[in-house]
């Protein structure tokens, strides 16, 4: 009998180890939003955070239905964010966060970068206008 | 299917812009003797039509998107070796100005999409000649899209044996092969079947102009 209540004792008790507990904070997380570049959202698929210097994730998980890779930040500014679908799709980015004692809702605003169909229009330009001077110089060279 | 930068390691992707560079370098030779007043003007529209095209995202079936190519309708105008020149610049231009395939996987992305599917378009309306140039065409088209997705898939799946730490994980893309090739493989399937389309028309309007040389 002493020797059940000895396994029992033994076995819950390695029980209690294999327990999670879960404790509620409030902190401060960054969400990086992705998407396609239709507009839809780079959801559900895996990412990465990596604090700047740091040789493994702080945090890997899958985006959200949004396409948002949440993470906490705490002290550290400038993080790698690497996202990727099975398919092959994905980024690979830095970025800077705000820390923990700023305030975090003023986001600084997205860079001031030329719409996609001023790109577009550019590209096109640039093949055409290369072709364009290949032709030049073909008819100049005989 | 354009691998983005970060995504292959520098085991492969060093190899893979020797063998790239050679292969330009294949491709440049003797292009001027191809090429002439008639056919530059060609292939700059078919190279601005390929470019235009990879940025316009068509909903599959799955809740993905894709795109068509246009390597297909080069490589059977104009041939193997200038439509892997043309395709390149439109990958590059592709990644420089929308990210859309990194820097660091431009050679990958160009022997897979820019050589193999040009090459393979070729090989296949050549191989399908007698069946009529509609099954060529669309044949050779449709090749020219799943064959460059499977080495894209075989690329990013080798990822995890190529470059892992020491315990095991991956350094650069997390999936393996059992999980890249259906992924890529199965949206290209369709993706394959609208370009195949696409360069079938592409390929009547020429061939109706006398365009067509190969």
């Amino acid at each position: 009998m002493k020797t059940i209540a000895l396994l029992l004792a033994l076995w819950a008790g390695q029980a209690a180890a294999h327990e999670v507990h879960h404790a509620v904070e409030t902190t401060t997380a960054v969400a990086v939003r992705l998407t396609y570049a239709d507009g839809e959202p780079f959801a559900y698929e895996a990412f990465e955070a990596t604090p700047e210097g740091g040789e493994r994730p702080a945090q890997v998980g899958r985006t959200d239905a949004q396409g948002r890779a949440v993470f906490v930040p705490g002290n550290a500014i400038r993080w790698r964010i690497k996202a990727f679908s099975a398919d092959g799709h994905g980024v690979d980015v830095r970025i800077e966060v705000p820390t923990v004692a700023a305030p975090t809702t003023a986001a600084a605003p997205p860079p001031d970068t030329p719409n996609r169909a001023s790109l577009l229009v550019f590209g096109l330009g640039l093949i055409l206008g290369g072709f364009g001077l290949y032709q030049l110089r073909l008819r100049k060279t005989p | 299917m354009h691998i983005p930068d970060g995504f292959l390691s520098p085991q492969t992707y060093l190899p893979a812009a020797a063998l790239a560079a050679g292969a330009w370098a294949w491709a440049a030779k003797g292009l001027r003797d191809r090429l002439d007043e008639t056919t530059v003007p060609r292939l700059a529209m078919l190279t601005a039509l390929a470019y235009g095209l990879g940025l316009v995202m068509v909903p599959l079936p799955g809740g993905t998107s894709g795109h068509a190519l246009g390597v297909a309708m080069l490589a059977l105008l104009f041939g193997v070796r200038a439509a892997f020149v043309a395709y390149s610049l439109v990958l590059l231009l592709q990644s420089l100005l929308f990210g859309a395939g990194g820097i660091t996987a431009l050679p990958v992305n160009a022997l897979a999409m820019g050589l193999v599917g040009a090459t393979a378009a070729v090989a296949i309306r050549r191989l399908l000649a007698p069946f009529g140039d509609t099954v060529a065409v669309g044949a050779a088209a449709w090749f020219s899209v799943v064959l460059p997705g499977a080495i894209v898939a075989l690329v990013l799946g080798l990822q995890p044996l190529i470059a892992a730490a020491p315990d095991g994980t991956p350094l650069f893309f997390p999936f393996g092969i059992a999980v890249t090739l259906p992924a890529v493989l199965i949206p290209h399937v369709f993706i394959g079947a609208g370009e195949a389309v696409l360069t079938v028309l592409v390929w009547r309007y020429a061939k109706a102009r006398k365009w067509a040389a190969a």
